[in-house]
């Protein structure tokens, strides 16, 4: 059945969409979709629109944007498709969230082989953006097969094995070599829920460099930075190390009574946008002075699997914190052989400029060599910080930052970005033009496309995408 | 070991619902057209929900002829139906229906006639075992005639009118009649539409539908505010309401 996907009385329906940055803001005919037989017929019927999947919005730019042609959310395409108990390999729909597969494989002894700092993000999103966690690692890696409904309505199942080239040009490929219909993933074992966790805080940067040095490729470890210390302050930070626990490292009755335990904690919800004056450098500062000087030199202890991967997630719509103009998040990485100058270099850069990130975390990827062409992860470090947009002063500098983090070799990641230049994004990203050749012969006429595409030049030709039918109108007053 | 039918079961609500219900202790009969998609949802819930893996069977509301024998059906593999859910509907937009009356057909023949076909077989099995409990998806849309919609309104009206009888048949014999009136939700159904602030997610509908159940409710708006909106809706006279464009 191909019906017009368009109100008959001629107004469609178009919502405004945005990352969780809540900027940019775009228009688009916003879809759910149940499945792939949904999407094949909104395909079908898209009268020269182009189309992006989107998942739960939770990358932050616009990437799940598509202005003024269609946007397929995947959510309620959220069902388990099997398991392989022996191997742990689930395979699920797209829209199933992460925390759905938490809350299901966890009292099985299963985790997440990677995870990014939140639960809600859907496994298509989080396949499409390639996502990376404390883990040192790609969540590609752990990917056995995805399922793609490909531009000409064909499904098609791609792996490192069948299909080489489209597998890894869709692994971070931002949902546009096709519409990820759904993933097979292979989980990781875990003794318990809980992590053994280790806080240590470190003086400066190359404290911290150090502890990232020491730890094994087996720690999960993260660092929260101090963005406002600066000159031989610099880099202060807490370093955050953890591994799975094992049965026998539990010490509480609740603990060892349930160690596979769901942690289903209370929310708070942030209600609405916070006056921008909230997160200045003041308050922030208060904060930073604060966290550090109360954290003991070193702690050791116990915790869930929650408190460790998803402190933010106790706060829903935390996003609304930096205001109605929304926020940026700038995620740089610099390969290993000038990780720690890069990274040094460009924080100076940051502080200099006197804007306060309030959040600010470094991590490391291990020695993973990333066959995703757009993939983010290279063996190196980075450092993921927010800023509020405000009047937009911000992009300017971020500019100059990303001439600095090029100068390194580094590069930006796709799934946070909404503001970087074209001619930036083809130097971090030298393997674009192998890309854009398998994004020709999979979908020559760009069917998927999305406004971070067009934004990066990400396709190849011409822009995608139908232009509003101005000249129609033009003819007709002729 | 409870045993709970859903007609319609690829529907958005009906996905939700299935999760609401399932469990280690509840034998699920999946029925919908798509066969195929069924089997997806059956094993979403076995793995999910550690329910024994749901039965799935064919059926059309429309075709009427074969209600009779798909009862039959069901009885032959589950002895008792504890429990029967009714999701099937149809909407097509109200001026496509006025151009090409196929589709208010379509509608009509769905909502009223197949939801009273399929029904009224169940009905006389639960009458004889004397227990049991059926719920009808309706809609709000039913309460009140209006320009927008009143092809699709009018069958909801039936099923409303229908259950209401139902109900008090089936009072004096031990079975439960609840009808469900959801306002706009965000499903597949409703792609035609603007989405605003009014629009619910299937989950809450769910969420409601059990809530209402374990209340005992004959008639439930979904979510609550619909029954005040309704309230206003219906409480204006005709001749101020006849004007108006709704």
């Amino acid at each position: 059945m191909t019906t017009s996907i368009l109100n008959s009385n001629g107004r469609p329906p178009m919502t405004a969409l945005s990352g969780w940055g809540r900027y940019p803001i775009s228009r688009a005919y916003h879809y759910q979709v149940q499945g792939p037989s949904e999407a094949l017929r909104l395909l079908a019927g898209r009268q020269g629109m182009s189309v992006i999947a989107r998942g739960a919005g939770r990358a932050y730019g616009d990437a799940a944007q598509n202005k003024d042609n269609l946007c397929l959310e995947l959510t309620p395409a959220n069902r388990f498709l099997g398991f392989d108990e022996k191997r742990g390999i689930l395979h699920a729909e797209a829209g199933v969230t992460l925390e759905q597969i938490i809350e299901t494989f966890v009292p099985r002894g299963w985790f997440l082989p990677v995870t990014p700092g939140t639960k809600y993000p859907t496994l298509g999103g989080s396949v499409a953006c390639d996502v990376h966690g404390k883990s040192h690692c790609q969540l590609a890696h752990f990917v056995e097969r995805v399922h793609l409904l490909l531009a000409d309505g064909s499904v098609v199942a791609c792996s490192p094995r069948e299909r080489p080239d489209l597998f890894w040009a869709t692994m971070g490929g931002m949902g546009l070599t096709g519409l990820i219909v759904s993933v097979e993933l292979r989980l990781r074992p875990i003794e318990s829920s809980y992590v053994n966790y280790e806080g240590v805080k470190a003086r400066d940067l190359e404290h911290i460099f150090r502890l990232f040095e020491e730890s094994g490729e087996q720690d999960m470890t993260v660092a929260w930075i101090d963005c406002l210390a600066r000159g031989r302050n610099l880099g202060r930070s807490i370093m955050m190390r953890g591994r799975f626990a094992r049965k026998k490292d539990l010490r509480l009755r609740a603990q060892r009574q349930n160690p596979l335990a769901v942690m289903r904690k209370p929310r708070i919800t942030i209600p609405f946008d916070f006056p921008e004056i909230t997160l200045n450098p003041l308050s922030m500062g208060l904060f930073n002075f604060a966290y550090y000087g109360k954290h003991p030199r070193q702690v050791k202890t116990i915790m869930d699997y929650d408190a460790f991967f998803y402190p933010l997630d106790a706060f829903l719509h935390w996003n609304r914190g930096y205001g109605r103009r929304g926020m940026v998040q700038y995620q740089y990485l610099i390969p290993s052989k000038h990780s720690f100058e890069g990274i040094k270099k460009v924080l100076e850069a940051i502080s200099a400029t006197g804007k306060a990130s309030f959040l600010a975390v470094l991590k490391k990827f291990g020695n993973l060599q990333n066959k995703g062409m757009l993939s983010f992860p290279m063996p190196g470090y980075f450092i993921a910080l927010d800023f509020p947009v405000g009047n937009g002063g911000i992009l300017k500098h971020m500019e100059k930052w990303d001439e600095l983090v090029l100068q390194y070799g580094g590069r930006l990641y796709l799934g946070k970005d909404s503001r970087m230049r074209p001619d930036t994004f083809a130097a971090m990203y030298p393997r674009l033009k192998e890309w854009q050749a398998i994004k020709a012969k999979v979908d020559p006429e760009n069917v998927f496309s999305s406004d971070l595409a067009r934004r990066l030049h990400l396709l190849p030709g011409a822009a995608a995408g139908r232009k509003r039918s101005k000249p129609r109108v033009k003819l007709r007053s002729k | 070991m409870k045993n709970v039918l859903i007609l319609g079961a690829n529907s958005a609500m009906a996905r939700a619902m299935a999760r609401e219900i399932a469990g280690p202790e509840v034998q699920l009969i999946l029925a919908s057209r798509n066969v195929q998609e069924l089997e997806k949802t059956a094993q979403d819930l076995t793995l999910r929900k550690k329910s024994p893996r749901p039965i799935v069977l064919a059926f059309d509301a429309c075709k009427l002829e074969q209600h009779e024998r798909f009862v039959a059906q069901v009885l032959a593999k589950v002895k008792t139906l504890d429990e029967v859910y009714l999701f099937f509907g149809q909407l097509h937009p109200q001026e496509q229906a006025q151009k090409d009356f196929q589709l208010a057909q379509e509608m009509l023949v769905a909502n009223y006639v197949g939801a009273a076909s399929i029904l009224e077989r169940v009905a006389l099995h639960m009458e004889e075992k004397g227990r049991g409990l059926i719920v009808g998806v309706s809609s709000v849309a039913g309460d009140r005639g209006r320009q927008s919609n009143y092809l699709y309104g009018s069958s909801k009206a039936g099923l409303t009118t229908y259950l209401q009888g139902l109900r008090n048949r089936l009072a004096h014999k031990g079975v439960h009649v609840l009808t469900v009136k959801p306002g706009f939700v965000d499903t597949p159904m409703t792609h035609h539409m603007k989405k605003g602030l009014l629009f619910a997610r299937p989950e809450t509908i769910a969420a409601g539908i059990v809530k209402a159940k374990r209340r005992k409710k004959d008639t439930v708006y979904l979510p609550g505010f619909w029954k005040w909106i309704m309230l206003v809706v219906t409480s204006i006279p005709e001749w101020i309401f006849k004007k108006m464009r709704m």
